[in-house]
């Protein structure tokens, strides 16, 4: 279904939608970016709400340029960026403690399984450690986004987009094999 | 292409954006040079490490429907807002001018309420003789002293909406259908609420309960059933926020919770599964909210 709707988006790119059109298409991916620069799901859907509220407040201004994705995940950027600033000083170290105690009586797995969330974690690590607007070169890239339309949600020059997401890949490569060593 | 091939269009290359002439040149280096292919493929492992990373952080389900509903309040709520008439005076002569044509208005009323209640020459006369024999004129009600037509035959006259004061309703409690307690202090025929706010709720429950009754509507009937909720929760929205500002506990709190239901309804796909017709009517039926609508739409009479 969402492999679906995401091919729907990019048949689409380029049409006017109405908002409803608009939210059926790309709702999605704006969540899933959300949730890649929030880390939380509760955070994400209030950033999902408050980019559709400004989609509807701009819609026209949004499709002006036809690049209304690039539009959204640009406004989700920057949504993100607040809602996590806003989280980051509102969040006690309580829940570093609780993560701290779950992961301390978490239930034994079996070692391949524990193996294999060692190499997602580490990953993960690597990923979060890329710098912005590289990391979000590699998380449009990964949702299917064009140069163009990556450049036009980051704010950066077309002709940089690969050089960019190039450095993300080093960047990642370099992190992830000194996490793996250590 | 005789030079090796530089990081950005290695990787527009891999990434699909590469012009054609420029792809063609770089899979004929490819194609000689063992360096750069090597390179290729390394980067190739690395793109398929990170898409791995991305996702497996990303979350495997969308809450779309609760998106949907979130977005939909969170975007009528605004327009709400912007709709709403700004008090924000924008000078002091503007809030002036209104205070004065506010003293206006009361003078007149009351200036008229007096020369109604100060009596005629007759009147006046008639009243001497009533008070000097009193066995003769039993005293009547006020409100009887001009008796329609109707209160001829026997009954009263009943006006149909009757505002009701703030006052009266903040003593009232809300929402149960076996509240019993507002309609002791209500006079015969009169509504809880506004006239407003009572053809809204005699709306909603027409809707809560046709929804609830049908068993297997058709997509037509169930396309009227959203648009009139899709209505419905916009003026609701409207309602409850008038009763927040009139500090009017027990509508805020009955068009509190008629929300969300209208959002549910109003949110239902185009062709719903079965199940979700029927959370949507057990959400309904366990609110008991058609019965407290009943209660709180209908004039204070009919409840005898």
């Amino acid at each position: 279904m969402d492999c679906q709707s995401d091919a729907t988006a990019q048949t689409i790119e380029g049409v006017r939608l109405n908002f409803d059109e608009a939210f059926v298409a790309h709702h999605r991916v704006v969540y899933r970016y959300a949730y890649a620069l929030t880390r939380d799901p509760g955070l994400a859907e209030d950033v999902v709400q408050e980019v559709f509220v400004r989609l509807h407040q701009h819609l026209d201004a949004a499709q002006r340029d036809g690049l209304l994705r690039a539009w959204l995940l640009r406004v989700t950027a920057n949504v993100s960026r607040n809602a996590v600033r806003g989280l980051r000083r509102a969040r006690s170290r309580d829940e570093s403690f609780v993560a701290h105690m779950l992961q301390a009586t978490a239930p034994a797995r079996p070692d391949d399984e524990l193996l294999r969330q060692a190499e997602i974690s580490e990953a993960r690590r690597a990923l979060a450690k890329i710098k912005e607007p590289m990391r979000s070169c590699l998380l449009l890239k990964h949702e299917g986004l064009s140069y163009k339309e990556i450049a036009a949600a980051l704010g950066v020059n077309e002709s940089n987009v690969g050089s960019l997401i190039a450095r993300a890949r080093r960047e990642f490569v370099r992190v992830y094999g000194k996490i793996g060593k250590s | 292409m005789r030079h090796c091939l530089d990081e950005e269009t290695l990787q527009a290359y891999l990434d699909g954006e590469a012009p054609a002439d420029v792809a063609g040149a770089v899979i004929a280096h490819l194609a000689v040079c063992a360096r750069c292919a090597a390179r290729a493929r390394e980067a190739e492992r690395a793109m398929a490490a990170i898409d791995g990373a991305i996702d497996d952080e990303s979350p495997i389900d969308i809450p779309t429907a609760r998106l949907r509903a979130r977005v939909e309040s969170a975007v009528m709520e605004r327009l709400v807002e912007s709709s709403a008439p700004s008090f924000a005076p924008r000078n002091i002569f503007w809030r002036a001018g209104l205070i004065a044509a506010s003293a206006l208005v009361v003078a007149g009323v009351m200036g008229w309420f007096v020369l109604r209640s100060s009596p005629a020459p007759e009147r006046r006369q008639a009243a001497h003789v009533a008070q000097e024999t009193p066995a003769a004129n039993p005293p009547r009600p006020q409100q009887s002293s001009a008796p329609s037509a109707t209160g001829q035959r026997g009954k009263t006259h009943r006006p149909r909406f009757v505002k009701k004061p703030v006052s009266d309703l903040a003593q009232t409690s809300l929402p149960g259908p076996d509240v019993a307690a507002p309609a002791a202090v209500l006079s015969e025929g009169e509504t809880f609420f506004d006239f407003e706010t009572t053809r809204h709720l005699e709306k909603a429950q027409v809707l809560l309960r046709s929804f609830e009754n049908a068993s297997s509507p058709s997509a037509e009937e169930l396309a009227y059933d959203k648009r009139v909720s899709k209505e419905l929760l916009l003026r609701n929205i409207l309602l409850r926020r008038d009763a927040e500002g009139a500090e009017n506990a027990p509508a805020k709190s009955l068009l509190g919770s008629l929300e969300p239901l209208l959002l549910d309804i109003a949110n239902l796909p185009a062709r719903p599964a079965s199940g979700d017709l029927a959370s949507v009517k057990r959400r309904i039926r366990k609110s008991e909210i058609v019965a407290a609508l009943q209660v709180y739409s209908t004039p204070t009479t009919s409840l005898d």
